[in-house]
């Protein structure tokens, strides 16, 4: 007898919930299955065939590329299939580098766990590919062609998700490679390095550039003072690595491990965010009242505004002039200490740790170099924060939290949430609100501007008017959107963007995070908003005494950027 | 002897075709004997290669298709016994191994591996188990590749593996080639009842691997042997033979 709608998987009979592909009727009866070009959120490529499955007529099929049937009988793990598998891997391993020693993404790479898991010992084909320099150009990533087995989960991620389009497939056979167009250096590539491509890269190909060495060089110099700053989203990327549970703010953690690392003072990003909501907010204001250059888009993603830089220039007025948190804390942080250094130390040295790749090349930006040299000296990723914790011998778990230092002590929850899409907007919104009742804050928080969607939309009321804004992430999003606002078909008078899927907590320096798992960093997130004392910006006191007191008359100067300007 | 395009209704065999009116194969001088008939390579390079005893079916999709082959482009390519069918795998190898696109695994790597060992199979350097990892990986591609260019990728070796394996163990057991058409596995021996000990063979030779005291036999060192032939060509008694 024949059921409607079911099938069976290795003997166990499942009924068919209308899924994309034979894989996800498999994930069903608790099989993962190994594949190396298949991503949920991708278009299906079809290439590893490791994902072949039997069916009861001795056909195989890739199982991501094919519609489960009602009826269908197939099995997953035969000896055929292992021994095609194990092949397959064998074949990959053979033209790929196996210096796993000293490779980037040891330990995280798919390959590596494949192949540990198939038991491929025995390579018996030399490796014959020829030697192909990687590309170093870019701030933010490296690739590295020799580790690359050509799944093409960088090209899709680049073209399907983020419409960036600066790598694809180049030549054929087997001389077939990722390139960028003409093969130039990434740096001068369409790449606005937000990373994603070496988020999707199941090996060492394509990985987020180390720049630990140079931190600990100025740690260890006994001259040079050290501070960081730590970015929102951090605080929820880094536990789950170091033995903590997913989503834990791990804040008072980090801050003692870098206090034990060496670090002279350690600050909270936020603080600098509650700067940004100030500023961004009153620019926002004025723009409203002005009815000039509306939309206003956030400026605080920098692979955002490289996006607009490289694509659609003529949208670059519509950018925030407010500096990105880490651009405007960082100036903050060397103009207090221009003058006065601590006793014994000659120069300063301000680290960001970031969830961000194309941070890595916000620092290096000319708009935020000056004569004494870039506000922020280097960026590091979450990754590499928790290499540097790994390489201290620090047990992490096991540290007692530690406060961040004076005088940037406190920071309010608009500063924190700045870690997840819709989080700017929500802390904005907060400093335009016109009363502070918790009745007014819960509002602005079900507005629709929280959760996961790509693509969120909101009407406050503000004044006389009814304020249209629009939360996106993902640069493909954004631009679908900005198409729509080209076109005259919708209008918004404040869009916030953000380059990854999900926002900051989603960036490609943050530890790898299934799709699925996304949403609880931002709840994460926001658990540390609702037990914040100060949740508005503009109440953290420390703003005041910074407005009046280093930044005077220099806000400007300091808290302000014009990418119009180079151009 | 007659090359060209020719239509025949389906079910002609291919005894009819090669012998009727192709006129059978055509030897160094005129037409070659039936019996030097080896093999004929049919529907293109993804096609199989079929032999004396398959000469009889007839040409259809699913006759073709019992045996191993395929009626593919149509074309076929006969061929007599001084034909190596390894070179012949070969050949077709390299031409599928350069039509992949590069796209899924098993055809992008492992037709390129295929064409490794089938090359040094050829040049004589062959090993103890390639015959095998052969089969192994056009198992592995016939049924794993994404497209039928993959698909059928292995086919010429899987059929000159199954009609030809004795070819195939001499390349790689014995050295040498029995159908003398693969130039790195040529043997030159100089026969001792005829050379005069003239020494003009060991003067001519580019790698100084003939030796030999002056009118007694020379010898060839086959170590040292490029197998260029030059002691033939040079040899005024012919005393120096090829050896398949």
């Amino acid at each position: 007898m024949q059921l409607k709608n079911m099938m069976t998987v290795d003997g166990v009979p499942v009924r068919i919930e209308g899924e994309r592909n034979l894989l996800e009727v498999i994930s069903k009866v608790g099989t993962i299955m190994p594949v190396f070009c298949y991503h949920s959120y991708l278009s299906i490529y079809g290439a590893c065939r490791m994902c072949m499955v039997e069916d009861d007529r001795g056909r195989l099929m890739a199982a991501c590329s094919t519609l489960p049937e009602a009826g269908m009988k197939i099995r997953t793990n035969t000896g055929r299939l292992r021994r095609y598998r194990r092949n397959i891997l064998e074949l990959l391993l053979a033209e790929h580098c196996r210096d796993c020693t000293t490779c980037g993404n040891s330990g995280k790479c798919k390959l590596q766990d494949l192949a540990a898991q198939f038991g491929i010992h025995d390579i018996r084909f030399p490796n014959s590919r020829e030697n192909q320099s990687g590309d170093k150009s870019s701030p933010c990533i490296v690739r590295e062609p020799g580790k690359c087995i050509l799944c093409g989960d960088c090209v899709r991620e680049c073209n399907e998700v983020q419409h960036v389009g600066a790598i694809d497939f180049a030549h054929r056979g087997s001389r077939a490679t990722i390139s960028t167009a003409f093969d130039i250096p990434l740096a001068e590539s369409p790449c606005v390095g937000c990373g994603q491509c070496a988020v999707a890269c199941p090996t060492g190909a394509i990985i987020v550039r180390d720049d630990t060495h140079r931190v600990w060089e100025m740690i260890d110099d006994p001259e040079t003072f050290v501070t960081c700053e730590i970015a929102p989203a951090v605080r929820v990327g880094i536990g789950r690595e170091l033995g903590l549970n997913i989503s834990e703010n791990a804040v008072g953690l980090i801050v003692a491990a870098l206090h034990r690392m060496g670090f002279d003072e350690v600050y909270d990003t936020s603080t600098g965010a509650d700067l940004t909501v100030i500023e961004e907010a009153n620019e926002f204001v004025e723009r409203v009242q002005k009815g000039e250059k509306i939309p206003l888009f956030t400026s605080c993603c920098p692979a955002w505004v490289q996006f607009v830089e490289k694509k659609y220039p003529e949208f670059l007025p519509n950018l925030s002039t407010a500096r990105s948190p880490m651009s405007m804390f960082a100036a903050v942080v060397k103009e207090i200490y221009k003058d006065k250094l601590p006793e014994g130390k000659k120069r300063h040295y301000h680290v960001a740790l970031m969830p961000c790749t194309a941070k890595k090349f916000e620092a290096r930006r000319s708009e935020f170099i000056t004569e004494m040299g870039p506000n922020t000296d280097d960026v590091i990723t979450t990754q590499e924060l928790i290499k540097m914790i790994k390489e201290s011998g620090i047990i992490f778990r096991e540290l007692q939290p530690e406060s961040v230092d004076m005088p940037f002590g406190t920071m309010s929850g608009a500063g924190m949430i700045f870690g997840v899409t819709g989080g700017v907007t929500e802390a904005v919104l907060r400093k335009i609100a016109t009363d502070n009742s918790r009745t007014t804050l819960a509002e602005i928080a079900y507005t629709g501007v929280r959760g996961m969607d790509s693509v969120k939309e909101a009407d406050i009321p503000f004044g006389d008017k009814v304020l249209k804004i629009a939360v996106v992430s993902g640069l493909g999003n954004a631009e679908g959107l900005l198409k729509k606002i080209k076109a005259g078909e919708v209008h918004y008078d404040l869009v916030e963007v953000m380059a990854c899927p999900g926002g900051c907590i989603s960036g490609a320096g943050q530890p790898y995070i299934s799709h699925r798992h996304r949403g609880k960093r931002g709840e994460g997130l926001y658990r540390a908003d609702r037990i914040s004392t100060i949740k508005r910006s503009q109440d953290n006191p420390l703003m005041k005494e910074l407005y009046e007191g280093v930044m005077k008359g220099k806000v400007h100067e300091l808290l302000h950027v014009n990418y119009m300007k180079n151009r | 002897m007659n090359t060209g395009l020719i239509e025949v209704p389906m079910g002609t065999t291919l005894r009819e075709v090669i012998f009727d009116i192709g006129g059978g194969m055509r030897g160094p001088e005129g037409p070659a004997p039936e019996d030097s008939f080896k093999a004929v390579q049919i529907g293109g390079p993804s096609g199989g290669c079929l032999t004396q005893k398959e000469l009889d079916i007839p040409l259809d999709f699913d006759s073709l298709k019992k045996v191993g082959a395929m009626i593919g482009s149509g074309g076929l390519v006969v061929m007599d016994n001084r034909t190596c069918m390894v070179e012949v795998a070969r050949f077709f190898m390299n031409f599928t191994q350069n039509e992949s696109c590069g796209k899924c695994v098993p055809c992008r790597e492992g037709t390129k591996r295929m064409l490794e060992i089938l090359e040094r199979i050829v040049a004589g350097q062959g090993r103890d188990g390639d015959i095998e990892l052969l089969e192994e990986l056009a198992d592995t591609i016939s049924n794993t590749a994404l497209c039928g260019l993959g698909k059928t990728a292995p086919s010429p070796v899987i059929s000159t593996i199954r009609n030809f394996r004795s070819e195939y163990e001499a390349h790689i057991y014995d050295k040498r080639c029995p159908a003398g058409a693969c130039a790195k596995l040529r043997r030159f021996v100089i026969d001792p009842e005829k050379c005069k000990g003239c020494s003009k063979c060991a003067r001519n030779c580019p790698v100084n691997a003939i030796t030999g005291v002056v009118k007694k036999p020379f010898e060839i060192n086959q170590d040292k042997c490029i197998k260029c032939g030059a002691c033939k060509t040079n040899c005024s008694f012919d005393a120096v033979r090829e050896e398949a």
